[in-house]
This record gives C-alpha cells, sequence and structure tokens, in this order.
C-alpha cells in the first residue's frame, strides 16, 4: 500500500501554507500610492495616481453647476465652483487615504484612495 | 501505519492552523466609499470579511432615513407628510420624536426641532439669504413649543415645521450601528458630514479623530480626541453661515428663545456619547446654551464634551478616569478649565 501523505509532502504543504500567509500580509501592508477617485452623479468619472501627475494641471468636470479641480502632485483640490457655498473650494487640498471634497449642488465628489495614512481617522466638525 | 496516520495528522494540523491565522490576514479586506444624501457628504471606512456588502447595506439605509423619513424637501418623506398635515406616523418616527421632545424640554428648549419655518425665514443655505424682520422672527417662533406627540399621533400647530438639520446625521450613525454591531472582526469610521460613528469589534480598540479648527480650513483640526466606539457630533459657526453688507456674519445654528443665531461664549461645541442621535441634539443645545448651562445636560445625558471658546480655549469635560483623552494639537489653543 502506497503511502498517503510522505514527510516531503508535509514539507511542500507547510511551504505553499506559509508562502501564501506571507503573501497576504505583504498584499495588505504595502502601501498603493495615493489615486484620486472623481465620482460624479455616483459614477466614476475618472481616477488620477497623483504620485504620477509631472505638472499641475486644472481639471474642469462635466458637471452642473460646472466644477473646477486643481490636480498636482500627490494632492488635488477643487478651485473654482458655480455654486454658491463653495464648500468644496474651502474642504482645501486632499492628500491622504480618504480625505473627501464634495459638490453637493453638481454631485462631484473628490476621494483619495490608497496612499499614505493621516494622523487621524475622522475629522469631525 | 501509525507513521502514517502520525505524518497525517500532522498535515491536518498544519492547514487547519494556516486557515486560522491566516484567514484575518487574507479574508479581512477594507473598503472606502462615498454617498451624497442628507444635503452633505458619508464616507464610510470599512474593514472586515465582506465590506462592500456592508457598505451597500449601510448606503442603501442611508438613503431610506433621507427620502423616506427625515427629509423636509422630499415629497416621498414621512417628515413632508407631517409638515403637510398627516397626523399618523410609522413606529420609528414616533420614537425618535417622543425622544426628541424629551430633550428639548431636558435642554429647557435650547435644542428645538420645530425651527423648520424658522430656518426658511433665514434662508441660510439657500441663494437668497436674509436678516428677517422682528415681527417676522415672532411670528415664526409663537408656537414652536407647542408641538406634541402622543403614542403615533403627532400634532403640529399651524406654521410650525419640523426639521431633523440638527439631528438626521446622528441618527444616521444610530442606523448605520444597527447594521454593524454584532459583526465579527468589523472596524468601522463612518462620517456622515461632521457626525462620526467609530466602531471596532474589538472593544478596546481607540480611534484618532481630528476637532475641527473653528478659525482654521475645513480640513484643520486644532485637537485630537482619542476614544473607543462611540458617536460624535460637532456644533460649530463656521460650517453654514452669510454675512450682510455690513459684515455682520450669521451662521445656521439657531437660538429657540431669540430667533436669531446662537451667540453664547463659544465657537463650537463637540459632543461624545454612545447614541448618534443623542451627540447631534446635545451639540446643538450646548452650543445655543454655552459651557457653563451645559453641563447639567450633558450629565444628564451621560454624554462627554469639549468646548472650543471664543477666546481660543478648550475646555473639556473628560477626566483622567474617563476612556477617551484629549490632545491639543495647534499652539493658538490652550486647555481651559472648566469652572
Amino acid at each position: 500500500m502506497k503511502k498517503l501523505i510522505r514527510p516531503l509532502d508535509i514539507i511542500l504543504i507547510a511551504v505553499l501554507l506559509l508562502g501564501g500567509i506571507g503573501f497576504g500580509i505583504y498584499s495588505k501592508n504595502s502601501t498603493k500610492s495615493a489615486t484620486a477617485v472623481i465620482y460624479i452623479d455616483g459614477e466614476i468619472y475618472q481616477s488620477i495616481e497623483l504620485t504620477k501627475v509631472e505638472k499641475s494641471y486644472e481639471l474642469t468636470l462635466p458637471c452642473s453647476p460646472e466644477a473646477t479641480l486643481l490636480v498636482e502632485r500627490n494632492r488635488i483640490s477643487f478651485i473654482k465652483a458655480d455654486c454658491n457655498d463653495k464648500l468644496c473650494v474651502g474642504t482645501g487640498k486632499l492628500s491622504y487615504r480618504g480625505d473627501t471634497a464634495a459638490c453637493l449642488p453638481a454631485k462631484a465628489v473628490v476621494t483619495i484612495e490608497n496612499g499614505g495614512e493621516k494622523e487621524i481617522d475622522a475629522l469631525v466638525y | 501505519m501509525k507513521k502514517k496516520l502520525l505524518a497525517a495528522a500532522v498535515a491536518v494540523c498544519a492547514v487547519v492552523l494556516a486557515v486560522v491565522i491566516g484567514a484575518d490576514f487574507l479574508f479581512s479586506k477594507e473598503t472606502n466609499e462615498v454617498l451624497l444624501s442628507m444635503n452633505t457628504t458619508v464616507s464610510l471606512d470599512i474593514t472586515g470579511y465582506k465590506p462592500e456588502q456592508t457598505a451597500k447595506e449601510i448606503k442603501e439605509e442611508i438613503m431610506r432615513l433621507d427620502t423616506e423619513l427625515l427629509s423636509r424637501t422630499s415629497a416621498s418623506s414621512e417628515l413632508y407628510a407631517l409638515n403637510n398635515g398627516k397626523a399618523q406616523v410609522s413606529d420609528e418616527l414616533a420614537t425618535l420624536l417622543a425622544e426628541l421632545k424629551q430633550i428639548e424640554i431636558d435642554s429647557d428648549g435650547a435644542f428645538c426641532v420645530a425651527l423648520g419655518a424658522l430656518s426658511d425665514l433665514w434662508g441660510i443655505n439657500t441663494d437668497n439669504p436674509k436678516v428677517p424682520t422682528q415681527a417676522e422672527i415672532d411670528a415664526v417662533l409663537k408656537n414652536t413649543k407647542d408641538w406634541s406627540i402622543d403614542g403615533n399621533t403627532v400634532y403640529i400647530p399651524k406654521g410650525v415645521k419640523l426639521d431633523m438639520g440638527a439631528v438626521g446625521k446622528g441618527y444616521a450613525c444610530d442606523s448605520m450601528m444597527g447594521i454593524i454591531y454584532g459583526l465579527n472582526h468589523i472596524k468601522t469610521v463612518a462620517a456622515v458630514g461632521g457626525s462620526v460613528l467609530v466602531y471596532s469589534s474589538e472593544p478596546k480598540e481607540t480611534f484618532r479623530l481630528g476637532i475641527r479648527d473653528p478659525l482654521g480650513q475645513a480640513t484643520d483640526y486644532c485637537a485630537i480626541l482619542e476614544t473607543t466606539g462611540s458617536c460624535v457630533s460637532t456644533s460649530g459657526n463656521y460650517e453654514r453661515f452669510f454675512e450682510d453688507e455690513k459684515g455682520n456674519r450669521y451662521h445656521h445654528i439657531f437660538d429657540p428663545s431669540t430667533g436669531y443665531p446662537a451667540d453664547s461664549d463659544i465657537n463650537s461645541v463637540t459632543v461624545i456619547t454612545q447614541y448618534g442621535y443623542i451627540s447631534d441634539a446635545l451639540s446643538t443645545a450646548c452650543f445655543v446654551l454655552g459651557v457653563e448651562k451645559s453641563l447639567p445636560l450633558l450629565e444628564k445625558y451621560n454624554a462627554e464634551a469639549i468646548f472650543i471658546t471664543n477666546n481660543n480655549e478648550i475646555i473639556s469635560t473628560l477626566s483622567d478616569g474617563d476612556s477617551a483623552t484629549l490632545t491639543v494639537t495647534n499652539n493658538n489653543y490652550k486647555l481651559g478649565e472648566l469652572r
């Protein structure tokens, strides 16, 4: 009768499993570069990898009222909006994971995915 | 034969062990999602086994709260029907309204959910905000205290409109809690506008919340609150306001006794409790009351608060034994003492 499992098989299994777990830990902890995801009316309009921005530029969104973003290396911000409150412009520059600015009347949202953690989990205001 | 069995047993143990250890790393994922609802930005950061599914449930729930329950402008909401003559409400809205009436009583009227007509009069969030005349203010404030609730029947005097602006975001935090409470291996940071719910299935896990600098930009904070799972809401005079031609600034939190923007000794107050609707309603009440008069109310609801005064002092009710701690991070502010 053949052996069901040989000692070498155990080593193989152990190596595979450890490798798998190691990969899992690695892929969870590796920091992907900061990406600005722009939503208009709930749909993704554009994703911009901010670490790869060579030169700053303005991006006018096809939403109503119109809103304009300034895309810079490692950060992004609303700089113009044709609405009244300008809360989106007041939000300032976004660069850390989870940073979010929204123009409510235009249903435009910019949020940072991946990238570095900031000092706080959330802002209360 | 014995050896074989032993080898098989070792292999099985190794697999089981690896799966147990690996499960948390391999299957626990994080999702970041954003939703525009309740006239604000809702952001969800959830870590768990199926965070997208949890986030989806939460988003559906928040949209339901907005369009079917609390919105004053959506014709499909219960509150809209109530403001337009209907008297019977669901158990859910009846329970909430009864609690809010109690907070109104306990705060001596500093919190009032019946200021809809007053905020329409000022129009602070509209294209044409204006300072109303005293006669106009007197007219809309006349019956605001007289709304009442008995079981599922609500009485609203003529001309009075209920408005959930000061409590809806906090209540949304409670509804979210209903979805995530009891899930295993979950960690959530959820912000409905400036009202935040933090929760972890590890009760000792702490979160760091930045408290907005009332004099700074919208992303600036001047202190960090470190706390275990709780609901945190802030009311401040910096968020929604307009300036008249003389440069006077009028913000959106009204003193129900005067009909004017509340003018106490503070620029903001942050309230920490286990229930979002309480932290939201109390932050509004405390903003109207100022530091000293807020203390009995906070005590009654077992809530903690952090006041930022208009002398740039940060005054906290937290004491050494509390699970939450506060660190001032901006040198323009100094910690003040409770008197």
